[in-house]
Parts: structure tokens; sequence; C-alpha cells
């Protein structure tokens, strides 16, 4: 059958009304979605963590859970500026956040209520009611079929899955504000019997879609973008709505910036940039929209690598989804997935040009994986193009009947389990060993450090902070730097072998008048060494 | 009827899910009485009932009372099923890394994934 003449396609969908069978399935698919979240919070070890910014996050929760304070005092006193380990700032003898300081302190008064573990659990079903909001949003955008299918791709594609599961990341609890925020951002301007609760439901899409912009600032831009272009859509012509959700989304953001007024001394700092900004309009304008700066052949190595080849089987499908919307031009459905289309690419250009130059090294072997921080910041791409991979499906069943749609159907849901617990090395099994392992060997350095030392390591700070004072950005020093160091009780860290240790000493540590020696072996190659400083500059 | 079994399926896939996750918090704590994930075998049935009477109930909507047993619905339904079995089956080998406890729930949301996804893209 050819697919121009499917007019079921064409219209917006529905499902008739005794069809409840999807409705029982996505039910069941959102309860163990919630379920399933948990297995990374529940497996890994206390208080290790997989990345610096859980580490750090983790700290000024607990900080806020327990003392009601976000600013938490050093471990030892009187230490020099550079002693801090990575997403921790120290400030006069007290560690402030690197992020925004909005995610911590919102986690830290919840948790004060539900307990450091409890937030987990609060996450988790946040973050499963959340897939319900966004069936609704897509629900009123594109009738019920792609929504439910859209829902059930959102609720197994790998990366959304992924970082759900680490909840002491920003991603999670935004992308459930985000799913929420447009949920009730539908009520509120796409229902014309609505009355007087529209502006009930404005006042959530507000409170909602702040809290959003609060504990991501930089996702702001294109956020707003998108809501401005739905409200098109939906041809929103009343005021009313407009003024309260404006109102209440300045409340959590409005919250934030009296948070870094306080910390940081000006609304407008943060940790990332602690000295005083003097720019002009336009610097601060290129601090806005090109932080990381602009390297074209950067953003298309990045987004080769994470829209193709990592999660190659939901970027085909969206791009053949894609190219059919723009093919064919009859229809409601099909005119609002080119809109969608349209929104699509002003947000992956964004994201790509403001992300794309980032020279993060999330692994010192530099390969593309599920874990990277690129997969988290582009997760709203990955997302957003799911109604067109939705589109792609129905194309393929209508085209080529059932048994090759359901193979596609089945191999990419494989591949995204795969993906998430065992594929990889950092698959939720990896990971979950890995935290054990490093557990392991934080209880045998714990037993060799004494309290005063200061270890200087790459990448294992989430393992010994805050037992231990850490530098992690010695690499980065200048001779000063190093002589600030000079007196302290220092170890070096390292999983580095023995004679590229001897190379460093000889031409890092060398020149600096220090020497790494009395290797203890930690297990799984974490090797420390005694820091002693040599009587002369050589 | 396809209203009741959902409702028990619902329940019994909540039952299996909080027993099975007791007993990965607290060991012993269920199984010192019974198996957790015997409650699987009440989750399939519900739920393979429940499809039953759901498309009877959609047959005789869509024909006002007239019976249709066409070999297409029952090869579709059929097809359902094998796609959500072979998926439950792939993840369950693939997965036992992992304590049976959490293999059975990743298989089975695998498994319901698949079963939701066909659902919908089936329906006619």
């Amino acid at each position: 059958m050819a697919f121009g003449n499917s007019p079921r396609l064409q219209e917006p969908l529905v499902i008739a009304a005794s069809a409840r069978l999807p409705y029982i399935l996505l039910g069941a698919v959102v309860i163990l979605y919630g379920a399933l979240i948990l297995y990374l919070p529940f497996h890994s070890p206390p208080d290790i963590y997989n990345s610096p910014d859980e580490m750090a996050n983790a700290f000024f929760i607990r900080s806020v859970e327990q003392d009601g304070r976000l600013i938490r005092p050093t471990i030892q006193q009187n230490l020099p500026s550079v002693v801090f380990p990575r997403g921790v700032l120290r400030q006069d003898n007290a560690f402030i956040p690197v992020g925004f300081v909005s995610f911590p302190l919102l986690l830290g008064i919840i948790a004060k209520l539900t307990s450091f573990k409890g937030l987990f659990y609060l996450m988790a079903i946040l973050s499963a009611l959340s897939l319900l909001a966004w069936y609704g949003f897509l629900h009123a955008f594109f009738g019920a079929r792609l929504a439910l299918l859209t829902t059930f791709l959102t609720a197994g594609h790998p990366l959304v899955l992924y970082w759900s599961n680490r909840p002491l990341l920003p991603n999670a609890l935004f992308f459930a504000f985000y799913f929420f925020a447009f949920y009730f951002f539908s009520r509120t301007f796409y229902r014309p019997d609505a009355g007087s609760s529209r502006n009930f439901y404005s006042i959530l899409a507000g409170l909602v879609f702040g809290l959003a912009v609060a504990i991501r600032p930089q996702e702001g831009v294109w956020l707003a973008a998108v809501v401005l272009l739905v409200a098109v859509l939906f041809q929103s012509r009343s005021w009313y709505p407009w003024m309260i959700f404006l109102i209440t989304a300045a409340l959590p953001v409005g919250g934030l910036l009296a948070a870094q007024k306080i910390i940081y001394g000006s609304a407008s700092r943060t940790g990332y940039h602690l000295t005083p900004p003097s720019l002009t309009i336009l610097q601060t304008l290129r601090r806005v929209v090109l932080p990381f700066g602009l390297n074209i052949k950067a953003i298309g190595a990045v987004s080769y690598s994470y829209w193709i080849d990592i999660i190659w089987c939901f970027t085909i499908l969206s791009i053949l989804g894609l190219a059919i919307v723009l093919m064919y031009r009859n229809g409601t459905l099909l005119r609002r997935l080119r809109f969608w289309a349209l929104v699509l690419f002003i947000v992956s250009a964004w994201l790509m040009v403001f992300y794309g130059s980032f020279a993060v090294q999330d692994r010192f072997d530099r390969t593309v994986s599920l874990g990277t921080s690129f997969t988290r910041y582009f997760l709203p791409i990955y997302v957003m193009a799911l109604p067109f991979v939705a589109y792609a499906l129905f194309f393929l069943r209508r085209r080529f009947g059932k048994i090759l749609v359901s193979a596609v159907v089945v191999v990419t849901v494989f591949l995204s389990m795969r993906a998430i617990f065992w594929g990889g090395d950092e698959g939720f099994i990896r990971i979950v060993k890995a935290l054990n392992d490093n557990k392991e060997v934080r209880a045998k350095a714990l037993q060799i450090l004494p309290a005063n030392a200061v270890i200087l390591t790459d990448r294992s700070d989430k393992i010994f902070f805050p037992e231990r004072e850490i530098v992690s950005q010695f690499r980065k020093f200048h001779h000063p730097d190093f002589e600030k160091l000079y007196g302290l009780n220092l170890y070096y860290e390292t999983i580095a072998d023995t004679d590229v240790v001897a190379f460093e000493n000889d031409n890092f540590w060398g020149p600096h008048r220090l020497k790494a020696q009395d290797p203890v072996d930690l297990g799984y190659r974490h090797k420390l060494y005694k820091l002693e400083e040599l009587g002369s500059r050589k | 009827m396809s209203k009741v079994f959902s409702v028990l399926f619902l329940i019994s896939l909540v039952a299996y899910f909080a027993f099975a996750m007791a007993e990965e918090l607290l060991p012993g704590f269920v199984s010192d009485y019974f198996n957790p994930h015997l409650l699987l075998i009440p989750v399939l049935i519900f739920l393979t009932t429940a499809l039953v009477y759901e498309k009877g109930e959609v047959r005789m909507a869509s024909s006002g009372g007239e019976r249709l047993t066409s070999k297409s619905r029952k090869s579709q339904s059929l097809l359902i099923f094998l796609a959500g079995a072979i998926t439950l089956g792939i993840l369950w080998i693939g997965g036992r890394e992992i304590e049976t406890a959490w293999r059975v729930l990743m298989a089975v949301y695998g498994g319901l994934l698949v079963v939701g996804i066909l659902t919908v893209l089936f329906k006619e």
C-alpha cells in the first residue's frame, strides 16, 4: 500500500474508546520504569559516586540536609585555595559548589523531609509520573496513537533510562520538570473549554518551567524558544494566562539569583565564574551563547559521535520519520509534525553549537560512550526526535508489514536494555563493579593516609573526597601554584604504571621540586605515592 | 471483564515488584515464606486473560455484535506475544550477570515495552 494513501496517519490519531490495552501496558511500563531507575542507586555502595559532579552534589545535598547550610567548612583549615576536588571550590576555609546552586539546595531541602536515601524514591516516582505528563502533552499535540507510541519509545530510550538512574545529576529532575511543564502548558493553552482551571494550570506550568530553568539555567534559552513556538502552534490569544505563567516562572529563577547573591556575592555570579565579571554587552552575550567558543570541526565530530554512532537505531528511524514527514504534505498530523521538526531543528542547532565546542574529557581514553556528558547535554534532542521514530515505525508497519516492524522493535528494545545494563564499560553492571572496587580502594587508602594528608589525583577525587583534602587541577598548575603546596603532607594517587610515574618524576614533578616515591598498591591498578619535596630546584 | 483482569494484572504486577524489592533489600524477608518470583505466573495469566477479553470486546464493539474470527487478528496477537516473549527470553539470558529479581524486572520491562509498542502499531 502506498504511504500517501494512508489517511489514518494523516489525521489526528485517535484510538477507539474500547482499546484499553495500550493504556494498561503504558501503566505497567510506567510502574516498572520507576522501579528500574532505582537499579543504580540501590546497588551503589553509599558515599561512592561515579562522577565528580554526583560526588559534589551529594556532598552539598547532605550539607543542607544535616546542617541546613549549603556552604560547608573545609576538612583542614587554612590550606591554599588550589586545594579542591572537581565540582567544588575552596573559599575562605569553606567549600562552595561549582555548579548552579539551585539543584543541591532544592534536593537538600527535600532530603530534610525524606532523608537522603528517600530522595531516590521520590525522584523515581517523579520521573515515572513525568512520563505520563509527556504523554499528556503529546496527546494534545499529536493525538493519542502517536503519543502512546512516543511515550513507550521514551520509556525504552537507553539514554533516558540511563540518566534517570543517576538522580544526583540535575538531568533527571530537569527532564521531569520539562515534561510536567509541557503538560501543564498544553492544559493551559490548548483547552478552549478549560475556563478557570486554565489559570491553575498556568500557575503549575510556570512553576515547573521556572524550576527546570533554575536547575539548568544553561537550557533556559532553548526552553523558552520551544515554549514560544508551541504557544504559536496552540494559537493562544489570551494574555492573562501568559502573565500568570511568566510571574510564577520567575519565582524559582528569582530564588536561584538570590541564592547566588548570598553565596557568591552577586546574583549573576556562579561557581563557574568566581572572578567578578566586568564585561561589555557583546562579551556577555558571547558568554551566554557561545561559552565554549565556536569550533566547527569539533561540532561536526561531536554531532557524528553522539547522533549517529551511539544510538544509531533511534537515529536511523528518526531520520526516516523526518524524511517522510517532510515529503508528504497532507493532513493535520503531518502539519504538526513538520512544525515539531522546526522546533527540533532549532533546539538541535542551539545545543550542538552550545555544547559541540566544549572540550570535555570525561574519559581518559576519550572514546564515545553512554555515560559521557554529551549524551546528557543532548538528551532533549534525543527525546524530541522520538515522535519521528514513532512515525517511522508506523510507516514501516504499513509499508513492509508486521514481521519486519516487530523485528525492528525487538532489536531496538534489546539493544537499549543491553547498552544500559551490560554493554560497554559504562553499563550499570560495570558501574556497580567499579564503585565496589573504589570502595575497597578507599578503605585501603584511608588506613594509610593520615588525617592531614592532601592527595593530588587526576580522577580519583570522587573516591577520596570528602574523607581527605584533594588537589585535582594540578596538571594545569604553574610553578607558583606548586609552591603553595610546599610543606603540606602530599600524596599522589594514580593508575599509571611505575615507568610512567618514573617519567613524570623526571619531567613533571622534578621541575616543581617534588618526587613521587614509596608506592603502595591500593588494588585495582590504583597506587598511592608519597610526594616528597626535593631540597633544591632541578 | 477485560477491565477486571487489567486491574488484577496491575495489582499482581505491583505485588510482584513489592515482594521482589523487599527480598532484594532484606534477603530472606519474603523467600523464607515463598518464592516472590512465583508471582510472575499470575502476572502473565492476568495479562493474557485481559488481552483475550479485550480482543473479544473490540470485536463485539466494531461489528455490532457480529463475531469476527479473522485469521489476521489471531496472527497479530500471536506475533505480539511472540515478539514480547522473544525479547523477554533474550534479555533474561543476556542479563545473567544481574541478580534474579532485577533480571526478571528488566526482562519483563523489555517484554512489556515490545508488547506495548506493537499493540499500538498493530491497532487497526
